[in-house]
């Protein structure tokens, strides 16, 4: 992979949302996205409309904490290609696009997908900075992770137990599913 | 004509300097791993850029940094074959080659495929993933592929080490084919002994980052430029010692060993070489002669006759290993015998016996 100058310091800013707790990663989503926050002053005085406590707040949470795992088994999965390939590919006289999707990206497919797997289960799992931005607005922004916070909390046990169930079981069909894609076939 | 190369690369703790040239022939870059030869077709593909020099093939210049020029391994039209894992396993044997072509009507794709797939002997193998086919098989599909668009230059990394030994033999033919009616520069890299003696027209032997020595076979086994080929090429019989006179009239040296002389024609080595100069001498093991007790000796022998004993006595299939220490211990020989000869002289352990040393069996370096 092309090395270049902040490489380093942008593979460290996509990573940490993964080991920062998530309600640090919220604060900063507030500080970004908020009323009067970088971005979220220009969208809205230039909309009126802000993100906060909508349900884009909850994809928007979802997506930055799942990003980084995204990003590392994408990464890890393309650099995982022979390097014999892809010089062979240059040197038949394929660009450097064209490599990547003939070769590098083909042999990388199973990694990219179990990857993809893997982060959209950690984005439905998605706590912390929900509640941080979204905040938990019964039948608009309740995701279903905060349901059950919600219901646990009041005593409401049998739909907590349905909910809890249900996840347990999704998630682990996500994992199956991740395992089944990372197995090499070539 | 040909490929001509002058390159510097400076890596950590390697420097890469060498400067070559070689005709439309199979030209073996020959060396232990480490040596750079990988490197140097890395440089010539332009998958990686020299500190200086240039690389040109048959007129077009590939990369000259005093000038600037430096085209894209894309534009180089090289095939390059590397020791393994040269096929997309995405891909059918067929897709494989095809990767190989640059845009072309349908019809003339499919021709020259069909062309390669004969050519390479690969019919009923087609549409079967590289995982499914044998390792000379692959070898063959690797080259097809690299040969499809009529490269400028074939670049061959170590590729046949990872084949059995009647595979490569076939491989090697194969080569000579290839070679023939391609007409291209052929550069191949081995640290194989066997592939390097079988396959070299021309050798460049590689030792740490510099040419040490280029020609034709024989004149790399025979007459090594200095012990430092010697000993990679793994010679027996060499031995360090000081020229003690020189006989201009007679054309010869006198060189000593542990205190024992040699005398040799001035025209068996390499260099100048000067009376007290230390030098190193090279005594060939299939050119030593064994002599049969009461049996006399040529005049053009005497020069060199030695007195011992033999210490040991190898069978080597074809031929005899006899390992001889001269009377007193001083020197001992390493002689190859083959084995009619070695039946005839009734050899064993511990027997005394005297060799001669005729003047082809000396080679000095200096």
């Amino acid at each position: 992979m092309r090395n270049f100058r902040g490489k380093e310091v942008l593979d460290i800013l996509f990573t940490l949302p993964l080991v920062l707790p998530p309600t640090v990663t919220g604060y900063y989503l507030i500080i970004l996205f908020g009323r009067n926050g970088l971005i979220g002053r220009i969208l809205y005085e230039w909309t009126g409309w802000s993100v906060m406590f909508t349900w884009y707040a909850a994809v928007l949470a979802s997506f930055t904490v799942a990003l980084p795992l995204m990003i590392k088994a994408t990464r890890a999965a393309i650099e995982s290609v022979d390097r014999n390939l892809i010089n062979a590919s240059y040197t038949l006289g394929h660009s450097e696009f064209e490599t990547a999707m003939r070769v590098t990206l083909p042999l990388s497919k199973r990694g990219i997908v179990a990857g993809t797997v893997l982060s959209f289960a950690r984005a439905m799992g998605e706590f912390g900075a929900t509640l941080m931005i979204a905040g938990n607005i019964p039948g608009k922004t309740d995701t279903m992770p905060i349901s059950i916070y919600s219901h646990a909390s009041s005593g409401d046990w049998s739909r907590a137990n349905l909910m809890v169930i249900f996840f347990s079981l999704m998630s682990g069909l996500f994992l199956y599913i991740a395992n089944r894609f990372t197995k090499r076939v070539f | 004509m040909g490929l001509s190369v002058k390159l510097l690369k400076r890596v950590k703790g390697f420097t890469l300097e060498v400067e070559w040239e070689i005709g439309n022939e199979v030209a073996v870059l020959f060396g232990s791993s480490g040596a750079g030869k990988s490197m140097t077709l890395q440089l010539i593909a332009g998958l990686m850029e020299p500190d200086a020099g240039f690389i040109r093939s048959n007129g077009t210049i590939f990369l000259d940094k005093s000038s600037g020029i430096n085209i894209s391994p894309q534009q180089r039209s090289l095939g390059y074959v590397f020791q393994d894992r040269n096929l997309f396993p995405h891909m059918t044997v067929r897709e494989n080659i095809a990767y190989g072509l640059k845009r072309k009507s349908r019809e003339e794709r499919d021709t020259r495929i069909d062309e390669m797939i004969r050519q390479f002997r690969l019919e009923g193998l087609e549409n079967m993933p590289p995982s499914e086919i044998s390792g000379g098989q692959k070898q063959r599909v690797a080259l097809a592929r690299a040969l499809i668009e009529r490269p400028k230059a074939l670049l061959l990394d170590e590729p046949f080490t990872a084949l059995d030994s009647p595979l490569r033999f076939e491989m090697r033919k194969l080569l000579q084919e290839v070679r023939n009616k391609f007409d291209i520069p052929v550069v191949l890299v081995t640290h194989d002994f066997e592939d390097a003696y079988l396959l070299g027209n021309h050798i460049l032997v590689y030792i740490g980052g510099r040419v040490e020595q280029v020609g034709e076979r024989d004149d790399i086994f025979l007459k090594p430029k200095s012990i430092r080929v010697a000993q990679f090429l793994g010679l027996k019989n060499l031995f360090r010692g000081k020229i003690m006179r020189k006989d201009e009239h007679l054309h010869r040296l006198i060189l000593e060993v542990q205190g024992l002389q040699f005398s040799i024609s001035v025209d068996s080595g390499r260099g100048p070489v000067e009376v007290g100069t230390e030098v190193d001498l090279y005594v060939r093991p299939d050119e030593i002669m064994i002599i049969r007790e009461g049996k006399l000796v040529k005049d053009s022998l005497k020069k060199n006759i030695f007195d011992g004993k033999i210490v040991d006595i190898t069978d080597k299939e074809r031929h005899h290993l006899v390992y001889f220490q001269t009377t007193g211990g001083r020197i001992s020989f390493e002689i190859s015998i083959p084995n009619y000869t070695f039946r005839n002289l009734n050899l064993s352990i511990g027997k005394m016996v005297s060799i001669a040393l005729r003047d082809e069996s000396l080679w000095v370096m200096s």
